[in-house]
């Protein structure tokens, strides 16, 4: 950063904020809490109809009333094998499939719903970060105040920030489907459960909200930067598939090394009942920071 | 940095030494060695044809272009750095848009914070809103402004917190005359607390606000130097006289180190005086006066210099 640390730094938290005030007052900051509320309410209303099923159909074993609320009869479902099966398809772990069995089941289905979910609304959301500015001049007011890296940095700093508000709008879907579509659901213990995976979820958007930003970078028109960022994320799950495959064995010992430079290598290993999440989400921040500054030397050198 | 040196002339703001910049690596110059110098403390004139390279000028000058060749020299800090010359440097960009969603005053206070103007950036927003006469349209999204007040909200940003050079590209470019005159006195008023360099397309209002002018040409300097100079009005009056003819005689033996020429329209003609660098061309223009007045010729019509107007066209017609 050109003008001293702790200038630049302050220019790129102006930049955030401005940046997250203005996302918050569009439609931007909006549709992205929407999609992902949307996408979580019905996730967990799809995993409390399969509860339901799986309850009632315990409930009918046991010659028990059968329930329209799941919830009841979880401690039951524990010991089933085919609750064991859903859980297990989820954590392939056997520890951590015990580790998660003792979770509020919906926070589980919360979790995979947004890795499956958030790298394509955090990509699209990134490709809104500069290509409009670019196009219509106006970033031209910010920098002859301030460097071109602050800028990218401070917006890629509050773009971060409103995933962060959009995964707590998420959470908070998730929590009022436990409480109003299930009984005898712990309502602290969810709320604390879906908030302990909410750095986890941001820091796994990070690269994929950076393959955005870089696409904003390389185009004045948003809506090509928008197929660039979901073409290049579409293209990280076919490459993360194809290199987790039995056909990479193909590329020989290539196709270890090629799968760590994918985001969805540490996709895993965010599931952890300790701190061990810190360590895959510090490299997902790095990711973040690399698929980010990919396209910068040509942004650098743009006539904005 | 290369071929300018640092404060080599303290008076000077801005100076541009053979500037080329070009779009494409085979594209025409849009600047072919451009050289110019703006001084200090000074309101200066910007002027040039479409197409001229003012506006590349100006993109090279605050950083958003890099030049190929040649040097810019800002304030005695050598080429634009946002950092090192934080603050003291205010541009107005042209067709650069302003989000609409804001406020005035918000992205003022945006525009001060990026400045490192901190707890003084409102105090600054506000004092910039009165200045273009908007401060009842502070609160107000920019998406409610006419154009004409979106300019000026524009203009309000590269004066914001008084910075030491102020560059405006075509800032009374689309206002209406009522407009174009209220931006015009805002500069007039700012004259003295900074360098203000202003392109425009209004010849007559340049004339009027400027007391340093710059005329460039296919990315070349054609002429520059303080407005008097180039418009001739220190040295030059043109006097239109008829019926009959001058005593161009007398005039010569009268102010014999005087340049006389004489100009037949109609019945009468123009007479123009070119007097030398150092004489007072108001005594001149008394003398003249008596002798034309003795000799019955009819005095109908006096100008001092040529317009600016004039003088641009003039050296478009030499170039042609």
């Amino acid at each position: 950063m050109a003008g001293g640390f702790f200038v630049s730094v302050r220019d790129a938290l102006v930049v955030a904020r401005f940046h997250l005030m203005k996302a918050v007052r569009t439609r931007s900051a909006a549709v992205l809490s929407i999609a992902l509320l949307v996408v979580h309410m019905g996730g967990a209303w799809v995993f409390t109809e399969i509860l339901k099923a799986m309850e009632n159909s315990a409930a009918t074993a046991l010659r028990v009333p059968t329930t329209d609320r799941p919830g009841a009869m979880l401690d039951v479902l524990r010991d089933r094998e085919d609750f064991r099966e859903l859980i297990g398809g989820l954590l392939p772990d056997p520890s951590l499939m015990e580790w998660a069995l003792n979770l509020p089941y919906l926070s589980i289905g919360h979790f995979w719903i947004a890795l499956g979910t958030l790298p394509f609304l955090a990509a699209a959301a990134g490709a809104e970060v500069l290509s409009g500015d670019i196009k219509n001049r106006s970033l031209r007011y910010e920098v002859v105040r301030t460097g071109r890296l602050e800028v990218v940095a401070g917006r890629f700093v509050g773009q971060a920030l409103l995933v962060f508000l959009a995964v707590l709008v998420a959470n908070a879907g998730t929590w009022v489907m436990a409480m109003v579509a299930m009984v005898e659901q712990p309502a602290v213990a969810q709320m604390s459960t879906l908030l302990s995976f909410t750095p986890r979820l941001c820091a796994w958007s990070l690269p994929f909200l950076g393959l955005g930003i870089a696409a904003s970078m390389l185009t004045a028109n948003p809506n090509t930067a928008r197929a660039l960022a979901l073409g290049g994320t579409v293209g990280s799950f076919i490459g993360w598939g194809f290199l987790s495959s039995r056909e990479a064995d193909l590329l020989g010992a290539f196709a270890v090394p090629l799968r760590q430079l994918l985001p969805q290598s540490q996709m895993l290993a965010l599931w952890d009942a300790g701190m061990g999440w810190l360590a895959p989400a510090g490299i997902l921040v790095v990711f973040g920071v690399v698929t980010t500054l990919a396209a910068f030397p040509l942004f650098l050198r743009r006539n904005l | 940095m290369n071929d300018v040196r640092r404060a080599e002339r303290a008076d000077d703001a801005l100076r541009l030494v053979g500037i080329r910049k070009r779009y494409s690596r085979k594209g025409p110059w849009a600047l072919d060695g451009l050289t110019c110098r703006f001084p200090r403390g000074s309101v200066c004139g910007l002027v040039g044809p479409n197409g001229a390279g003012k506006t590349t000028m100006y993109s090279v000058v605050c950083g958003i272009l890099p030049p190929d060749e040649g040097g810019v020299d800002l304030l005695g800090e050598g080429p634009f750095d946002p950092f090192r010359l934080k603050g003291r440097v205010g541009v107005l960009p042209q067709d650069a848009e302003i989000d609409d969603r804001r406020t005035s005053r918000e992205f003022l206070h945006y525009m001060g914070g990026l400045q490192g103007l901190g707890t003084g950036a409102a105090a600054a927003a506000d004092e910039a809103l009165k200045a273009v006469l908007l401060e009842d349209r502070a609160d107000d999204r920019v998406g409610s402004l006419s154009h004409g007040m979106r300019r000026r909200l524009s203009v309000a940003s590269a004066l914001l917190g008084s910075p030491e050079l102020v560059l405006l590209d075509e800032p009374t470019a689309g206002l209406d005359p009522v407009q174009a005159r209220s931006l015009r006195q805002v500069l007039v008023d700012h004259r003295g607390r900074s360098t203000i360099i202003v392109s425009s397309h209004n010849l007559v209002e340049l004339e009027r606000i400027c007391d340093w002018v710059v005329l460039i040409e296919d990315g070349v300097c054609v002429q520059e130097g303080p407005v008097e100079e180039v418009t001739g009005r220190g040295q030059v009056v043109d006097w239109t006289v008829g019926p009959g003819e001058p005593p161009l005689a007398a005039l010569r033996e009268a102010l014999p180190e005087h340049e006389w020429s004489w100009t037949v329209e109609g019945t009468g003609g123009v007479l123009t005086l070119r007097a030398p660098g150092d004489a007072d061309l108001d005594t001149s223009s008394i003398v003249a006066a008596r002798i034309l007045a003795d000799a019955d010729v009819a005095i109908r019509g006096l100008q001092r210099g040529r317009s600016l107007e004039e003088t641009f066209f003039r050296s478009e017609t030499a170039d042609d």
